[in-house]
């Protein structure tokens, strides 16, 4: 398998992400991440345990991260959401968040790390959009 | 991926009830310290956790019914719970399990299929989940047009 290419500054909504969750007690999140995408841009179809996320034909996958950051001795691992180029070999990291592992399956805890992380894309939105706003208003 | 073999629903319910009598079995040796049995039991859990990971396929996901789905999520939730108990909560204790021979490869298996279970129950909660889709599809949406803003300038 060719290896592909990882844009991991391509998606604003990642980048939002991943400095939130550094500042909130994840402060090594970036060298998880560098290893991750190191081994998945060799084989993003395996590596991590690739899965194909249902409904997007395979363009999205999923793929886990083990965090070095312990917090209240628990380990955590980190899921990574990116959409796959087929065209350009491309692979864009698109959502990150932590989970603790083994830990029981909570349906309203899954659907709240959604609902965080669209908190974080709104709040990262509105922050770019602020500094233009004094400009439209002289 | 795509060439996984297709399974019944059927077939995935029956072995999904099978893995989960495996569980019940490891957790009944652990806490009654039969070694051996509770070996033997786990090698056997080992096996057809990674079997059943592979069944769930993400074709094989999407074509559920919403009613199969629900039926799914009931039998692997408590599939899921069993085998978390099999694990010491402590961090440092479950990595010292994987050191020992045999067994640790054992203990690695079963804990990384347990993550399967969880990316499995995950896939099949938000398979319908308009919130989850929206977020995909927004981040798609983006990456695609910061892509041709610069293939333009490139141009």
């Amino acid at each position: 398998m060719k290896p592909c290419i990882i844009e991991r500054e391509a998606s604003p909504q990642f980048r939002l992400q991943v400095s939130h969750w550094k500042k909130k007690d994840f402060p090594h999140i970036e060298e998880d991440l560098a290893e991750a995408f190191e081994s998945i841009q060799e084989n993003y179809r395996g590596a991590n345990h690739a899965r194909s996320k249902p409904g997007f034909n395979d363009t999205v996958w999923k793929y886990r991260q083990n965090s070095s950051d312990l917090k209240r001795g628990a380990s955590y691992g980190f899921r990574i959401y990116a959409y796959y180029d087929k065209d350009s070999n491309k692979l864009y990291p698109i959502v990150v968040y932590p989970k603790k592992m083994m830990e029981e399956f909570d349906i309203d805890k899954l659907k709240e790390a959604v609902k965080e992380i669209q908190r974080v894309i709104q709040q990262g939105n509105l922050n770019l959009q602020s500094p233009d706003q004094p400009a439209e208003n002289p | 991926m795509s060439n996984s073999p297709t399974f019944t629903f059927d077939e995935i319910e029956g072995y999904t009830g099978r893995a989960y009598a495996f569980a019940v079995f490891v957790t009944y040796a652990k806490h009654g310290a039969r070694i051996i049995f509770g070996i033997i039991a786990a090698i056997l859990l080992a096996r057809k956790l990674d079997r059943l990971v592979r069944m769930f396929s993400c074709q094989r996901i999407e074509k559920f019914s919403k009613d199969q789905a629900d039926q799914l999520m009931a039998l692997l939730q408590p599939l899921h719970s069993q085998l978390i108990k099999l694990f010491p909560v402590n961090v440092q204790e479950r990595e010292e399990m994987k050191k020992f021979p045999i067994l640790g490869r054992i203990v690695t298996s079963i804990e990384s299929d347990t993550e399967g279970i969880e990316d499995i129950l995950e896939d099949i909660a938000l398979l319908h989940d308009k919130e989850f889709q929206g977020l995909i599809a927004g981040a798609i949406k983006d990456v695609r047009m910061k892509r041709e803003n610069l293939e333009t300038v490139h141009n």
